[in-house]
């Protein structure tokens, strides 16, 4: 690949734009959050989060917002990700491995079924709270 | 425990933005024979007492995470640098920021490899609560700078799938041309 400078990274852009019709931040109905804090990178959470770009980049899921953050409090199931959309209650998926990431991605995002066999936990009451 | 330095690095960076750092700076050399790799930030620091303790694995201040009693980010980099006869680089100030550095031969036989920059750079980039990222990047052939901000207000929110791809592409192709001289 011939490197690019950032006038062809924003031709490029706009050609996605065009091709996507990208929505804005505002307009992200889903969250996807990483946790990326020393365990759960540790654990394998970059090639998570790699893996869940991969799936929503194949389903053309230009409403989902990939985030990431620091530990999500739940060492012992890293690598953890917390899903946040509308009609689904917000969960935190522990043992995420890039396999049960695309899961996520089809069951949960796209087919609105919650993957049981890896819920850990929902937010705190605290947090939950801080987001509305 | 971390199988590269680009998760060492992750790490670094996610200590810059907990400390609440709103600028963090980040460099990673190979030039000499030497690799080098540093995480500057200006976030809130640490005093000299908390300094002497901070790569005590089994020490955390507790502020981050109340309850857990072990810090590993920081154990681990020292460890590193202690296996390949490096040096290990840690100045911080209250109220200024932290630097954290990492030195050493780049062909020892106890360096990890860096593993996948491309996915490290992008992650370092999308790092939340921090104002502006840089990256800076060399070796023997070349370099490059990448910014958050200037990216930014290319792509927009960083977070969306379309711009980490765009931004994947992006940092690809420096990384290719850095290496292909």
């Amino acid at each position: 690949m011939a490197k690019m400078t950032l006038d062809d990274l924003r031709k490029l852009r706009d050609a996605k734009r065009r091709e996507l019709d990208m929505r804005d931040a505002e307009n992200k109905t889903i969250q996807v959050i990483v946790g990326m804090g020393t365990s759960g990178i540790a654990a394998g959470a970059k090639q998570t989060l790699a893996a869940f770009l991969t799936e929503l980049e194949q389903h053309g899921l230009s409403n989902v917002s990939l985030r990431q953050t620091g530990s999500l409090g739940l060492d012992h199931a890293e690598p953890t990700v917390e899903v946040r959309m509308s009609d689904m209650p917000t969960v935190i998926y522990g043992k995420v491995t890039p396999e049960i990431a695309e899961k996520i991605v089809r069951k949960h995002i796209l087919g609105k079924t919650l993957v049981n066999d890896h819920i850990y936990d929902r937010p705190a009451a605290d947090i939950m709270e801080g987001t509305k | 425990m971390h199988f590269t330095l680009g998760e060492l690095l992750l790490d670094l960076v996610q200590n810059a933005a907990n400390a609440g750092a709103k600028t963090v700076r980040v460099s990673v050399r190979e030039r000499n024979g030497r690799f080098a790799m540093t995480v500057s930030d200006d976030g809130a620091g640490m005093p000299a007492q908390i300094v002497t303790r901070a790569t005590d694995p089994f020490f955390t201040d507790g502020r981050t995470h109340p309850g857990r009693e072990v810090g590993l980010g920081l154990a681990f980099l020292r460890q590193t640098a202690e296996a390949t006869e490096g040096s290990f680089r840690l100045q911080s100030q209250p109220g200024e920021g932290t630097t954290v550095g990492l030195d050493c031969p780049a062909d020892h036989v106890d360096l990890p490899p860096f593993g996948d920059p491309v996915g490290c750079f992008v992650a370092v980039l999308c790092t939340e609560g921090v104002g502006e990222i840089e990256i800076a990047r060399e070796n023997e052939s070349g370099a490059y700078t990448l910014r958050s901000s200037e990216l930014e207000e290319v792509l927009g929110d960083l977070s969306s799938v379309e711009a980490r791809g765009l931004l994947g592409e992006y940092v690809r192709s420096q990384e290719d041309e850095l290496w292909r001289r």
